[in-house]
């Protein structure tokens, strides 16, 4: 069912609404697409030569990921979760790029004021089925939000296609609710439509595919995807952490290291990095060093603090491009899925 | 540069090959003949069926491993099981026939399972329906067939449990639950008895995030009316109610606010259900241990008086009742079932993996659009689980399927070889006419190598043709007439 498709390692970004903020993740990430021609489908990412670069759209997406016309592609967990089978030849790489998220909901007539929660849309379901009426949902996302409705214990209802706009259904009279993606509500409400509780079937963001068959089976697009995930994955992490430089005062640099330590959260990812500082004007009895150390993002705060306790003073902060891990989780977990050690 | 995949197999469904498939064929043939010995008249009903017809009645085990599809505007299904097909055949076929009805049927059902639960999406189910007949004597005449089923074809180590969905339908009708939870309740029963009380209320909360497994609390709905009252006020005025007009959303609304907290209930109907799940073993102790619990749940004994009734009748047939097991968890998930019901168990097979299963159904063909007072009750072999549990028991025999193999020495011999094997083949035997000539001596030893008794050497000697007896590898030569004798004799298929 599957064609090989050489050696390149081909990617395939969303067009449309994700085109935009895709490309300013991979331009943060150091991976900047090159586009000779903007009315061109194809580009490049200078930093990774051995990519080749398409741009489809979202939905089609994994539809070329799982017939391998490319290798890898970027589109939305909402899609996949519709798409996938377990039979397919496609498997999530990363899951949470960060962007382009939104939820994929229930969403019924605000004046359905009986009906508040999943479990009201259960009752429904049940009282329809004894009336012999069809309980009619109108989604793109027949697969998502039938399998999601089975393990709810819902099982009397009709998926009805969409037809245009989804949040017209029920007041045109050909659907009962709706199931539908939505990032902030504003459309739903515009609609006279209410999301009820327990009515997120999922949390949807972009994320990063790829054809199990092709990264199983060659080493070269194996080693171009490990390129892309080391960038993003530290990227990503980098977002999470700041770098703190400061100067201390201390007896010697281990009585300053024990005393950093005694906080191991605010004391780097591994310990405190101290350095010697030789100041213009010498003081008596103390000597001045110089300490760096990576902390989480939310720590920040506590960690300003800790570090005067401790006899800090000029306390620089910086946000780090990346932070790189002994080994890349992403890419470990890619040759796990793959069955595949290296 | 491209290369072509092979195209896979469909997930989840197997190819049979020459070893299995004859085993399956025996095993059925000997349950049909089984059947028949008791009156049971074989139909075939088709694979492909509306949907509806097992929405109507199916339990969500069946509902949501449906291979369910719309194809030009129908929505069809492939059958998940037969008994909804039998009975629909019943309706549109049979009514004028005089009750009861016993039917058989065998073939192909599927259902999507997970890939994680290790069953298969396709497997071969055998079964028999007896419509039209109430009380334990007809009950046991379903399990006597379904336990003699396994004997005739040489099964031994099975356990028999038996069980009855009454207690647990009447407590939970008389609780004050609504309908949702008491089926949800019914469904899961084999969740209780395999994963426990604390998975079965996770369960629940999952369906119900109002119902609390700790102590009842006030529901937040009834304080919240009075704004929802302005609110109704509000959208009266303001928005459409889409499908359902405002009578409809007001009577919901209605029921909603007057609908009593269930948790009280359903802690009650746990409680019920943990101590029924507790009552299995043996058949005299059980009824007496379950006396006791109805009594103390208040609840009818009728179903115990069954149960006795039917190990009294399947004593007279002959069931050794050490094989019993009295077991009131047992639900069989379907929601169809409204009485007995039964599951046939291999020692060596897993408990998820029951050889039959079955059970009275008395709403069914009611639910289906028949008389509402036709009773009915069946059961239904999985084949493939049978075959395995005979295997495990008696080393199959790998049998040839040729009796002997016709090979014309050159192509001047191909008339003559021809003749030759249709004339055996009209005896009844299975020959082989090889498609190209062979000279001697590799045309022997290919044969041999294929575990073929006779090899017969077709050539330009009109009056005797050569036989080599493979296994020994003696060679005579003898007139053609006298082969299909010498064949028989040395066959051993």
């Amino acid at each position: 069912m599957t064609n090989s498709n050489g050696t390149r390692l081909k990617l395939a970004l969303p067009t449309k609404n994700l085109e935009d903020p895709t490309l300013s993740f991979l331009s943060a990430a150091g991976l900047r697409v090159h586009r000779p021609n903007p009315r061109q489908y194809v580009a490049s990412i200078p930093a990774v030569p051995q990519i080749e670069v398409t741009f489809q759209r979202a939905w089609d997406i994994f539809t070329k990921v799982d017939e391998a016309s490319v290798d890898l592609g970027i589109t939305g967990l909402d899609i996949f979760s519709e798409r996938h089978e377990d039979d397919d030849n496609v498997i999530v790489i990363a899951d949470q790029l960060g962007f382009g998220k939104a939820e994929l909901v229930f969403a019924v007539p605000e004046s359905w004021i009986d009906i508040t929660s999943i479990a009201d849309l259960a009752e429904l379901s049940v009282e329809y089925k004894e009336q012999g009426r069809d309980l009619r949902i109108v989604t793109k996302y027949h697969h998502t939000t039938r399998r999601w409705l089975y393990t709810k214990g819902i099982t009397h209802f009709t998926l009805v296609d969409a037809e245009g706009a989804l949040e017209a259904a029920p007041s045109l009279g050909y659907a009962d609710l709706i199931v539908d993606i939505s990032a902030t509500g504003t459309t739903l409400r515009e609609n006279h439509l209410k999301q009820i509780a327990g009515g997120t079937i999922l949390k949807s963001q972009t994320c990063l595919i790829g054809n199990r068959r092709e990264l199983a089976n060659s080493p070269a697009k194996r080693a171009g995807t490990k390129t892309l995930l080391e960038l993003i994955e530290a990227h990503l992490r980098a977002d999470h952490y700041i770098s703190i430089t400061c100067n201390l005062r201390g007896s010697s640099p281990q009585a300053l290291a024990a005393s950093l330590n005694a906080d191991t959260r605010l004391s780097g990812l591994l310990g405190p990095s101290i350095s010697d500082v030789y100041p213009r004007a010498a003081e008596n009895g103390a000597a001045w060093y110089t300490c760096t150390l990576v902390v989480e993002r939310t720590l920040l705060d506590e960690a300003v603090t800790h570090l005067r306790s401790t006899g800090g003073t000029d306390i620089t902060v910086f946000t780090p491009s990346y932070v790189f891990s002994e080994r890349s989780d992403l890419y470990d977990r890619l040759l796990a899925q793959l069955d595949r050690t290296e | 540069m491209m290369t072509t995949h092979r195209i896979d197999r469909v997930h989840g469904v197997s190819d049979v090959l020459p070893d299995e498939y004859r085993a399956l064929r025996e095993i059925q043939t000997q349950i049909e003949a089984t059947y028949a010995r008791s009156g049971y008249i074989s139909i075939a009903v088709p694979i492909l069926e509306y949907t509806d017809l097992f929405l109507r009645k199916s339990g969500e085990a069946i509902i949501t491993r449906l291979y369910d599809f719309q194809y030009r505007n129908r929505r069809l299904c492939l059958r998940p099981e037969l008994t909804a097909s039998a009975i629909r055949a019943y309706l549109d076929h049979l009514q004028a026939e005089p009750l009861p009805v016993r039917l058989a049927y065998a073939g192909p059902v599927f259902r999507y399972e997970t890939p994680q639960s290790g069953q298969p999406r396709q497997f071969t189910q055998s079964g028999v329906e007896l419509i039209g007949a109430n009380g334990a004597m007809a009950d046991a005449e379903i399990i006597h067939l379904a336990a003699h089923g396994l004997d005739t074809v040489g099964i031994t180590n099975y356990r028999l449990i038996i069980g009855h969905v009454g207690p647990l339908l009447h407590f939970l009708h008389r609780l004050d639950l609504n309908k949702r939870l008491r089926s949800f309740l019914l469904l899961h029963m084999e969740t209780l008895r395999t994963a426990g009380v604390e998975r079965l209320t996770e369960l629940i909360t999952e369906i119900d995030p109002s119902f609390n497994s700790g102590t009842p609390q006030p529901s937040a709905e009834i304080a919240a009316t009075d704004s929802q009252l302005l609110a109704l006020a509000h959208s009266t005025i303001s928005t459409s109610g889409g499908t359902r007009d405002q009578a409809e959303i007001i009577a919901g609304f209605l029921t909603k606010i007057s609908r009593r907290d269930q948790t009280a209930a359903l802690h009650r109907a746990l409680e019920f259900m943990s101590a029924l799940c507790e009552l299995s073993g043996d058949p005299q102790t059980v009824l007496t241990e379950a006396a006791q619990l109805l009594t103390h749940f208040d609840s009818e004994p009728a179903p115990l008086n069954e149960l006795s009734q039917l190990i009294d009748l399947l004593a007279a047939y002959g069931l050794d009742s050490s094989r019993i097991t009295l077991d009131l968890g047992l639900t069989r998930g379907l929601q169809y079932y409204t009485g007995t019901v039964f599951e046939l168990h291999h020692d060596d097979l897993g408990p998820a993996d029951p050889l039959c299963g079955g059970g009275r159904y008395d709403e069914l063909v009611g639910v289906l659009g028949g008389p509402a007072n036709i009773a009915a009750t069946g059961s239904a072999y999985h084949l493939e689980r049978l075959r395995r549990a005979r295997a495990l028991e008696q080393q199959p025999t790998a049998a040839p399927d040729l009796d002997a193999i016709i090979i014309p020495a050159t192509e001047a011999d191909f008339r003559r070889a021809i003749q030759i094997a249709e004339g055996l083949r009209a005896a009844n035997l299975h020959i082989e006419l090889s498609l190209t000539a062979q000279a001697l001596p590799d045309a022997p030893t290919s044969a041999a190598a294929r575990n073929i008794p006779v090899a017969v050497i077709v050539d330009a000697d009109a009056a005797a043709v050569g036989v080599h007896q493979l296994p020994t590898g003696s060679e005579t030569q003898m007139p053609a007439a006298q082969l299909a004798d010498y064949i028989r004799q040395h066959k051993i298929r």
